[in-house]
This record gives structure tokens, C-alpha cells and sequence, in this order.
């Protein structure tokens, strides 16, 4: 999957994957406007074309602020060390049909590189959903996706991570070369994350926000207990008090049993990201 | 100058160099990459020397800067490969050269390339995944993020908290009948209590040996 050489400065001349407006980009560029769409497209190394981003909305500071409430580390300066904060441009496919377009019906978005190492875990058709993420709601439509302005596009300082996984275990290159058929087929999008490394009291962690929320995704989000915990003692004393009366004290063993079960259901679900 | 370095360990050896800290229970399956690298003549802190810098973006800022192990590398297309998946480079001279700057080195001249093969292991333990690279020639490169303690709440502690609760009003229920009787029923729940923990913790322990692919450790 290459896209065209160009020389130290001289310009390219790609297609949004968006309107297929021509576009002419600059290779020290990362991001440049479409004159067609108007959105901000990713001059991606080794992408034929130019796929439409997300547009980050969230600083560093307040993405690591975020960070740390979420991972109870907030008030805790001398026991936490940055050590790196990069801004990842994520790519994505989102399946597009031109007749079924709808601005409040959720569409279907997947992942098109595999962070799972990095703290994000990976969305597929099977697993629609990772809490804290919001790249489908926010690339329905062009006004939610955001625009930046050309000193932006200029100044935007981001790593573009490779296109590495098809939708479906198909080959990403065949996909993008397959493109949209009368407005119907996988489309590229880029979205912002942050990304950090930090040392937390003696454990190196790397974690992800969605830098257009600000809320932290994946395995950088906290597992709450609480709610659970509080079912599962109802659970086990409504289990006790109804059979003491027939059962007298015995009823404890249901009870235990009962409780025991709900708390592996809810130990299983609570460590999932959702 | 495009080299490759041929695979040496299987899936199931990477993963055994993963052993020390993979949860209980964890199910791991491997896939084989081969991952770009620029081989860099760098000027750093202790003169000249070469760095290899990952000439991919895979969003992990751990494989950037990796010191590739001393091996036979030939010509990439004389290299048997079984299965696997190849990265094409994609990072530009001024990204190598950015890199290399964030581990204090300067890049005098971008050498070579070369496709080293790593296992990216996929691990799943209790409902939660993550994922390792390893080297597939030494071993001796491992990135991930795992640690021996499992994240959110535990499952023993959890059990012995309800089976004490469960033992506490048992124990209520038969004190009704009298103060004595009470209490030492309570002394025999707690302790029950407490054998069930330790029974339960026996089990649970990182750094148990890892089974093969598709089967529970």
C-alpha cells in the first residue's frame, strides 16, 4: 500500500476520500483542507489518497488531567512521572451507504490498526463499542467531525499511525483501493487520541483519551465496583431471609452460593472494556 | 540495502518468555510481523554507534528504539518466512531522524533497512485483553503491559467477604436460641470463613507456566 514518492518539497497531488476532490498537500504536511468538502484531511505515508480526520478538541494539559482523575493519581504529584504525551491520528473504517445515511441512527465504525498494546482496544463488528470512545457518533457527519484552520493544519504536530488491519480480515490496501461504489463500501477516517506514558508509583502504564472528548478510553478507565458490589449484598440477603424461614440458618449456604456466582458474572464483566 | 532476519522461536516459545506476568487462566494466541527498521549511524552520548529505529507507525512509542540482537541478517528475498504479515516502511527520513533524537542520539546516516520478525502476542484472562511483542529470533525484546497483579476487584477477596457474610448471619440466625451458642457458631463461620479463603488464594498466583495457544494455563 504506497502512495506516490514526492520530492523533499514539492507538492502532491492526492483525492479526498471523502467528495474525491483533488488536493494538493505539501509531504512535511500531516493535515491539509479539502476545497471540495471542506474538511481537513491526513496526508497518511503510504495511503493512496487523503482520508478525512476527526479534528482534536482537547489540549494535552487537559487530556492528562483527565488521565489522572480517572486513574485517582490527581493530587499525587511526586508519585507520578510523565514520560511521553503523543497525539495519535487513529484511522478507522466506517461502512457507508449513501441511502441509509442518517445523522441519529448509529452506524458501523471499526478499527483499522490494532493499538492493543498501546492501551486501545480494538472495535469490530462484534464489539461495536469502547466506552469512552466516541468516533462513531462524531464522524457521522461533516459539522461534527470539525475543521481545523490552515495555521492549525499547519502546526498540527501528530503521529499518523499505519493502516494495518481490513475491515473484517480483509486486506486494508484492497479495501482502499475498492473505495465507495455508488456511495457504498468502507470508507478511511482519522481520529485524534492521546496517548501516555507515565510511570505511576514504580508501574510503567501507557494509556489512551479521545482527544476530541477528553474522556479516557479503554483499559485507561477505572473499574467500578461499587453499584455491583451493592447488588450483589442485596442479592445475597434477599436470598437468606427468604429461605430462613423454611430453612432456618442453612439458608446461609444458598446465600453464599448465589452470591458467589454473581460476583464471577460481575468480576468478568467489570474487567471487559466496554 | 533491504535485510531480514529469519524467525527462530514459535508463538508458543514467545509466549513462555512472557510467563513471569501473564494472569491465571490467560489464553494467548500469536501472530508474526515483519516490522521495518532503519538500521542509523548515531552520534550520542558515548560517541558513535548504531541505533535501530522502527520505520513504522504502530502507536506503541515502546518498539521506536529497540536494539536489535546480533544476527545473520541476508538479502530480505533469500529469507524462508512461514505465515506472516509484512509492514512496509513508512516513516520518512526526519521521522527516523526524530526518533533517534528522543533517545538522545543525533543520526548521522540512515544505513540500511530491515525487516525483523517480532510475535505479536494476544492475551485474554479474565475478560480482559491486552496484547505483547516479542522478538521471534532471542526472545529478548519484549514489550507489553502487563504486571503481576490483575487490575479491578479480586475475585478471592470477594468470595471470602460473601461467604463471612453469609457465615455472620447464619450465625445471627442460630444465636437467637442462645449468647453461647451464638458465639461459637460465629468462631465457626469465621473460621470456615477463613479456610475458604485460603483454599481459594492457593490458587490464585502469577507467573504460572503457560500452556500452549488455545489452551488455559
Amino acid at each position: 500500500m504506497s502512495g506516490p514518492v514526492a520530492g523533499p518539497m514539492e507538492a502532491r497531488l492526492g483525492r479526498c476520500l471523502k467528495c474525491d476532490e483533488k488536493v494538493k498537500v505539501k509531504p512535511d504536511r500531516r493535515a491539509t483542507g479539502c476545497s471540495g468538502c471542506g474538511l481537513t484531511l491526513v496526508n497518511a505515508p503510504g495511503v493512496e489518497g487523503l482520508a478525512p480526520m476527526v479534528i482534536p478538541r482537547v489540549t494535552r494539559e487537559a487530556a492528562w488531567e483527565a488521565l489522572l482523575a480517572e486513574r485517582g493519581l490527581a493530587g499525587r504529584p511526586g508519585g507520578v512521572t510523565l514520560r511521553s504525551a503523543r497525539l495519535l491520528l487513529v484511522p478507522f473504517w466506517r461502512w457507508c451507504d449513501a441511502s441509509m445515511q442518517s445523522v441519529s441512527r448509529r452506524g458501523l465504525v471499526v478499527s483499522a490498526a490494532d493499538l492493543l498494546s498501546a492501551g486501545l482496544p480494538s472495535i469490530t463488528r462484534r464489539r461495536r463499542r469502547l466506552a469512552g470512545l466516541e468516533v462513531e457518533s462524531l464522524s457521522r457527519v461533516g459539522d461534527a467531525m470539525g475543521r481545523l484552520t490552515p495555521d492549525e493544519e499547519a502546526a498540527l504536530d501528530a503521529e499518523i499511525v499505519d493502516v494495518t488491519e481490513g475491515p473484517d480480515g480483509a486486506d486494508p490496501a484492497e479495501t482502499l483501493a475498492a473505495g465507495l461504489r455508488d456511495g457504498v463500501g468502507w470508507s478511511l477516517l482519522y481520529y485524534p487520541i492521546w496517548s501516555f506514558r507515565y510511570l505511576a508509583d514504580g508501574v510503567q502504564c501507557l494509556h489512551t483519551v479521545d482527544a476530541a472528548t477528553g474522556h479516557p478510553v479503554g483499559t485507561a478507565r477505572r473499574v467500578r465496583g461499587g453499584v455491583p458490589a451493592m447488588t450483589i449484598a442485596a442479592m445475597v440477603l434477599s436470598a437468606f431471609l427468604a429461605g430462613r424461614p423454611v430453612i432456618g440458618a442453612t439458608a446461609a449456604l444458598p446465600a453464599f452460593l448465589i452470591g458467589v456466582i454473581a460476583w464471577f458474572v460481575a468480576v468478568r464483566m467489570l474487567k471487559r472494556p466496554r | 540495502m533491504h535485510l531480514a532476519a529469519s524467525p527462530v522461536l514459535t508463538a508458543d516459545d514467545a509466549a513462555v518468555r512472557l510467563h513471569e506476568v501473564l494472569p491465571r487462566g490467560a489464553r494467548v494466541a500469536g501472530a508474526l510481523w515483519m516490522l521495518p527498521f532503519c538500521r542509523v549511524s548515531a552520534r550520542g552520548p558515548v560517541g558513535v554507534t548504531r541505533v535501530d529505529i522502527l520505520a513504522a507507525s504502530l502507536g506503541d512509542p515502546r518498539l521506536h528504539n529497540v536494539r536489535l540482537p546480533d544476527v545473520d541478517l541476508m538479502p530480505f528475498g533469500e529469507v524462508a518466512l512461514p505465515e506472516h504479515r509484512l509492514l512496509p516502511r513508512t516513516a520518512d527520513d526526519a521521522l527516523i531522524r526524530a526518533r533517534a533524537r528522543t533517545v538522545k542520539f543525533e543520526a548521522e546516516s540512515i544505513d540500511r533497512l530491515i525487516h525483523y520478525p517480532f510475535w505479536r502476542i494476544s492475551i485474554a484472562a479474565a475478560g480482559r485483553r491486552s496484547a505483547a511483542w516479542v522478538d521471534a529470533v532471542e526472545g529478548s525484546i519484549t514489550v507489553h503491559d502487563l504486571s503481576a497483579t490483575a487490575a479491578g476487584p479480586s475475585k478471592t477477596n470477594g468470595v471470602a467477604l460473601i461467604a463471612m457474610a453469609s457465615a455472620a448471619m447464619a450465625a445471627a440466625e442460630i444465636g437467637l436460641g442462645g449468647a453461647t451458642a451464638a458465639v461459637t457458631a460465629a468462631i465457626a463461620a469465621v473460621g470456615l470463613a477463613g479456610g475458604l479463603t485460603l483454599v481459594l488464594a492457593g490458587g490464585v498466583r502469577a507467573g504460572r507456566p503457560v500452556a500452549p495457544p488455545g489452551r488455559r494455563a
